[in-house]
């Protein structure tokens, strides 16, 4: 865009007179000590619980420990030009961003202000980013479905508008994965996407933000990014600015989802500021209320009454284990507080069984009643193949001398296993599952070697597509399973199989 | 070891026992005369050199010159600071100590900040028609800061009202700032 020196002027000279000047009173204090992004104030008499206060050189800080003498601050910035005796302005604000349309396609950072070099966000709507969650009376049963598009999770963990599912593993098992295939599956489906990152490499979200641009996800999709060298504070507001956007959403009576990556960086940061602010210590060096961090967050999501509009917030908090233990501190924690986990095991990521769910120990609680009526009649006994196969697997290696049931069952959860096996970014449709999952359970697969079995499933997809659309779409919105139904489906995948070359 | 904001809980706890002992205005008045003392350079060096002295002869010291002519109060308190290599902190206790009993007493300190210095006259304009407006007793500060452009920033207590074109001029760049062309 080229603007001229008179536009320019124009704009100045309209922005002047719009401009509403009225120096009020504010509550000051001084700087007492400062140092490591927290600081002490003496002063600022007023001050509220998580109200933001303005230290000198644009610099921003929320008070967090009001105490009888001073105000415990925690900084947004560096401030490394703050010194001792600097005055402090209250800006009777309770912390709060920006929210609403203007920030969908946009990256942020946890104070909401755009990192993506877009330009500014012209949102004129705020919200705090603490929020009591909705009571009991204001909630509905989670009752429609969230497809993640991962076969694994759809037939066996499913999620539910409203749910917060766990996605909780070791490093460098596919977390991010699943929740970025969750997000680019909502193309079409009316979910408005927040993908927080708390205190990744910027690479990494760097490369997140390129491939939800590149499968056209940004396009409904929100990014709250802070960076590792971010201070403390930030990674601790991150998530709660992410869940005031997505609350918005929720509140507009539409479905929100969104992704805390991950909550035990968020649980090191919380961690990082309670012990610069002098607060005691407990199990592992965590605050007393480091429970009650999470479950504050987690709480907010839920679907909500029709009488407020009816609207959802999916959450998928993520959780990063050390050497596959889920009894430590924080992940426990977060289990307790969500309704369900989807459990990542390195020893199935590293034999290839990707995305490397492990159905046995991953549950969703509330998800059963979200799941589609096609689907869960298909799926049902997928969960018990995988579990009896996981448990002969190690059989499968002797061969011959096994009895005949125990060699169908081998046979049968080798197919299931392959049939499980997703590329990542590769999501499906709920018709695809279903047609692939109908097949397998329904033992249309036990005759097709098990090196065959992803090629069978992806011919199959292209058929159906070309030629049974109708039944797709039958399939997902059926409310009932009738023979009718899965009659053309048994029809349609003989006629398949009928011409299909191993 | 001395945690930043030492001199608050001092300043504060010296009022309450000053105020128990029914001596708050001779111990404020101690104050007074000390942070005037602490502005002068040498003095300033002299009273921290104390500090480094073994605490039996840095107690004699303050012993000698203090004695009598200040509060036992105010006298015990700098022994007390001496020995904990403190005494660098009499002038913002001092400070904690005026504004607690200022609001104690109800009376408002007010300060007022402007760019450039205010001649006698209008600093006494200034003061009677604060004092006009206000039901409380008044003690007004004159400080100068130049960054303010021009205009003044009136501190009461803990609250700040801005007229300075300092401010104008940051309002108007975050107004700008937050706008699209």
């Amino acid at each position: 865009m080229q603007l001229n020196a008179n536009q320019i002027t124009q704009f100045l000279e309209e922005q002047l007179k719009s401009m509403d000047f009225k120096p009020n009173t504010v509550g000051v204090g001084t700087i007492v000590s400062i140092g490591d992004g927290v600081s002490q104030v003496s002063g600022l008499n007023d001050v509220k619980m998580g109200e933001m206060v303005e230290f000198p050189g644009d610099t921003y800080g929320m008070a967090i420990n009001l105490a009888q003498d001073t105000v415990g601050c925690i900084l947004f910035s560096q401030g490394k030009h703050l010194k001792e005796g600097d005055t402090v302005k209250s800006t009777g604000r309770i912390m709060e961003v920006p929210v609403g349309p203007e920030l969908t396609g946009r990256v942020v950072n946890a104070l909401g202000q755009p990192i993506d070099g877009k330009g500014p966000i012209t949102s004129k709507k705020f919200r705090p980013i603490e929020n009591k969650a909705e009571g009991v009376i204001y909630r509905k049963s989670v009752g429609v479905p969230l497809q993640t598009g991962i076969k694994a999770i759809d037939a066996m963990i499913p999620v539910g508008r409203g749910q917060r599912e766990l996605i909780i593993g070791d490093r460098q098992l596919g977390k991010t994965a699943i929740a970025i295939d969750t997000i680019i599956n909502q193309k079409g489906k009316n979910v408005h996407c927040f993908y927080v990152a708390i205190g990744q490499k910027q690479s990494t979200v760097a490369g997140v933000v390129r491939k939800l641009e590149q499968t056209g996800a940004m396009e409904y999709t929100t990014v709250v990014s802070t960076s590792a060298s971010d201070p403390a504070s930030l990674n601790f507001i991150a998530p709660y600015t992410g869940c005031a956007m997505a609350e918005e959403v929720m509140y507009n009576g539409e479905d929100a989802l969104i992704v805390y990556d991950d909550l035990s960086k968020h649980a090191w940061a919380y961690r990082e500021v309670a012990l610069l602010l002098r607060r005691p210590p407990g199990r592992e060096a965590y605050p007393g209320d480091i429970f009650y961090l999470h479950s504050r967050l987690l709480e907010r999501a839920s679907r909500l009454a029709e009488s407020l509009g009816g609207g959802s917030m999916t959450a998928l908090p993520i959780i990063e284990t050390q050497a596959n233990d889920v009894s430590a501190y924080i992940p426990t924690n977060v289990i307790s507080i969500t309704d369900g986990q989807i459990y990542l095991e390195s020893e199935l990521f590293y034999s290839g069984k990707r995305p490397a769910v492990n159905p046995g120990i991953s549950v969703s609680r509330v998800g059963g009643s979200a799941q589609l009526p096609v689907m869960k009649k298909v799926s049902g006994r997928l969960r018990l193949d995988y579990a009896q196969f996981r448990t002969l697997e190690s059989f499968a290696q002797i061969g011959s001398d096994l009895d005949p049931q125990t060699k169908a069952a081998i046979d049968r959860g080798q197919r299931v296993t392959e049939v499980l096996k997703q590329p990542q970014y590769r999501p499906l449709s709920a018709a695809q599952q279903i047609e692939i999952i109908y097949a397998l359970n329904n033992g249309m697969l036990d005759n097709i070697a098990v090196a065959d079995v992803q090629n069978f499933e992806a011919k199959l997809h292209d058929f159906m597509k070309a030629k049974y659309k109708n039944l797709e779409e039958a399939l997902t919105v059926a409310s009932k399973f009738t023979e009718e139904l899965e009659n053309q489906l048994k029809n349609a995948i003989t006629e398949f199989k009928e011409g299909f070359k191993q | 070891m001395i945690s930043g904001n030492f001199y608050i809980k001092v300043g504060q706890s010296l009022l309450r026992t000053a105020t128990a002992n029914k001596a708050e205005d001779k111990v404020a008045a101690d104050m007074e005369g000390l942070m005037n003392l602490m502005k002068d350079k040498h003095f300033k060096v002299l009273f921290q050199s104390i500090s480094y002295l073994p605490p039996e002869a840095a107690q004699k010291v303050l012993h000698n010159t203090f004695h009598g002519k200040i509060q036992e109060l105010t006298l015990n308190l700098l022994i007390a600071l001496a020995a904990q290599k403190a005494l660098k902190y009499t002038g913002k206790i001092g400070e904690v100590y005026r504004k607690n009993y200022n609001e104690a007493k109800g009376i408002k300190e007010i300060t007022i900040r402007t760019a450039r210095e205010f001649s006698p006259q209008e600093q006494l304009a200034f003061m009677q028609k604060l004092q006009a407006k206000k039901k409380h007793t008044l003690t007004v500060k004159f400080e100068i800061d130049p960054s303010l452009v021009a205009g003044a920033q009136i501190y009461e207590n803990s609250y700040l009202t801005d007229y300075s074109v300092k401010n104008y001029l940051e309002t108007l760049q975050k107004h700008l700032t937050s706008q699209q062309l």
